[in-house]
């Protein structure tokens, strides 16, 4: 579904990505994983479109999608969230949502004068989508509450929701559980295996080893640009080269 | 004096609607208002003074204008914010160049006197009573266009791209087209009110679409309430007032000149004390999780 190679990355001198390639199989949660600054975030960018890579090839569902602009390759199903949530705070939580899907009708600027009725229904069908997904979430009771408001935890839940709005085939999640508090931590994976079970395919980037590991079926290993692993948890777990990059001293195991 | 002043509150309020939009709605701050005010001003005078009907004028005024909008924003618009910003100031500056340069056409500094008022339907709008009337009906089909606007998806779009257009982009959105439709849209809106306005007042000259002139407008739409449109107009009602006020003290240029910029600041900094968001704040369009869309109140 999709296929990085030999995808590489500088700024100034530094090498912050460098000759990566891997592959997500439709379907399946894939981690990626790494210390900080190692490049997983900026793998993420130039996968998204936000960076333009320096040299690398990245195939999304059979297509060569290196170099387009983000809401291109969004709109072929290729959705992202953000390390630092980025919900939209002055809207409330179901605007957050309604405004996502990128088949809304009114969003032209002539339909969107022209032709009130077909608005209306649209709309009309994109917040009960909506509303379901709130309820999923545990966020219906917050519907109407501006996004600012709401603790972290939530933000983060609301922008996974909200890229789910797009109807995405495959997601990329950076740091999922950053900052959201220990007993939610277990409801995000809950939320990710039935997306999942739902056809969409992941791509996760994130520090808390135990749930990366717990979800992924197959696991990538970045430090300094470069990939140094690759296999199933248990695999990545035992190699000694990832052991070594977490410092090397059994922090990894710890966290395990 | 006073339908003189009304007449002048359309206009201005047109302008100041019509750039709430890119302000307000899309978070584009603009330093360049005046320069499709102008570009609507010089062509529908021009295109009147050739013998072409008034309304063709103002219409096409409007559309040279959303051209100018589109220049600016094709030019900046893969530029991050600021840059926006000083595109517009660069080409509010060219334009007034152009208007005071090309003599050929415009008769540069000394301006274009003699530009004909409208009629409808045969009958000409002579007195200011009749061209209030006129006035107002642009500001209240303007209203109408730029209410529908905001409250329809495009709008929540808008809105979401001044938020955050990283994630807008993210979605889907594409950030860069929708931001110069509204900049067109807000232009277009400036260059029709450059029509009316050159036709009201028969003179146009380059002094008319200055610096000042944007940074005037700007501020009509700060005062009211950026993303409100009836603050827009609200803010048009009350600086127009005082501006013209002032011009009626008699007082000599020099002093008035510089005392009208100390009264706006006044109000601005008393106004942004009492309440930051402007005279009305920002109306929230907010769709309900009941999907019915209801108004509530701005403010804080």
């Amino acid at each position: 579904m999709l296929k990085v190679t030999g995808l590489t990355k500088e700024f100034g001198g530094l090498r912050a990505v460098d000759d990566l390639s891997l592959e997500v199989k439709e379907g399946t949660i894939v981690g990626l994983i790494g210390p900080n600054g190692s490049g997983k975030s900026t793998v993420f960018n130039l996968i998204s479109g936000f960076y333009r890579c320096d040299a690398g090839r990245i195939e999304f569902s059979g297509k060569d999608i290196t170099g387009l602009p983000p809401h291109v390759i969004a709109r072929m199903g290729l959705v992202r969230t953000f390390q630092q949530t980025r919900v939209f705070p002055e809207m409330t939580v179901f605007e957050n949502l309604v405004v996502a899907p990128q088949d809304n009708v009114g969003e032209g600027f002539i339909d969107s004068l022209l032709f009130p009725r077909a608005v209306k229904e649209d709309q009309k069908k994109k917040g009960e989508e909506a509303l379901a997904l709130l309820r999923f979430a545990d966020l219906y009771e917050k519907r109407d509450e501006l996004a600012k408001n709401l603790p972290y935890g939530e933000q983060k839940r609301l922008e996974l929701m909200r890229a789910v709005m797009t109807r995405p085939k495959i997601m990329l999640l950076d740091e999922p559980t950053a900052g959201v508090a220990r007993p939610q931590v277990e409801k995000m994976r809950e939320y990710i295996l039935k997306l999942k079970d739902q056809g969409i395919t992941f791509l996760i980037i994130e520090h808390h080893m135990k749930f990366v590991m717990g979800l992924s079926e197959w696991v990538y290993v970045l430090d300094h640009g470069q990939l140094i692993a690759q296999g199933t948890p248990s695999e990545v777990q035992k190699n000694p080269k990832v052991i070594e990059a977490y410092l090397g001293t059994g922090r990894m195991a710890a966290a395990v | 004096m006073i339908y003189h002043l009304v007449t002048l509150i359309g206009i201005y309020g047109m302008l100041a609607v019509g750039l709430n939009l890119v302000v307000g709605y899309t978070g584009l701050f603009s330093l360049g208002h005046a320069a499709f005010f102008g570009l609507g001003a010089y062509t529908s005078a021009l295109l009147s003074l050739a013998g072409a009907p008034v309304f063709t004028g103002m219409l096409a005024g409007g559309i040279i204008g959303a051209l100018g909008g589109w220049l600016v924003g094709y030019s900046t618009v893969n530029l991050r914010g600021d840059y926006f910003c000083l595109g517009t100031l660069a080409f509010g500056e060219i334009t007034r160049a152009v208007f005071t340069n090309w003599i050929g056409l415009t008769r540069g500094p000394m301006g274009l006197p003699g530009i004909p008022r409208p009629s409808l339907f045969g009958v000409p709008i002579k007195s200011v009573e009749q061209y209030m009337v006129l006035a107002l009906i642009f500001l209240a089909l303007s209203l109408a266009f730029a209410e529908r606007l905001v409250k329809s998806p495009f709008g929540r779009m808008l809105r979401s791209i001044r938020e955050d257009d990283v994630a807008a982009a993210s979605l889907g959105k594409n950030v860069g087209r929708t931001k110069i439709v509204a900049v067109m849209a807000g232009s277009f809106m400036a260059g029709v009110a450059g029509g009316l306005y050159a036709h009201y007042i028969t003179y146009i000259d380059p002094m008319g679409f200055t610096l000042n002139q944007s940074i005037f407008i700007l501020v009509l739409v700060v005062f009211g309430g950026l993303g409100n449109n009836y603050g827009s107009i609200m803010g048009a009602v009350i600086l127009v007032v005082v501006r013209e006020g002032l011009r009626f003290l008699g007082l000599p240029s020099s002093v008035s000149a510089a005392l009208q910029q100390a009264i706006y600041s006044v109000l601005l900094i008393g106004l942004m004390l009492v309440r930051p968001r402007g005279l009305l704040g920002e109306v929230k369009y907010m769709t309900r999780g009941d999907s019915s869309r209801s108004l509530e109140g701005g403010g804080e």
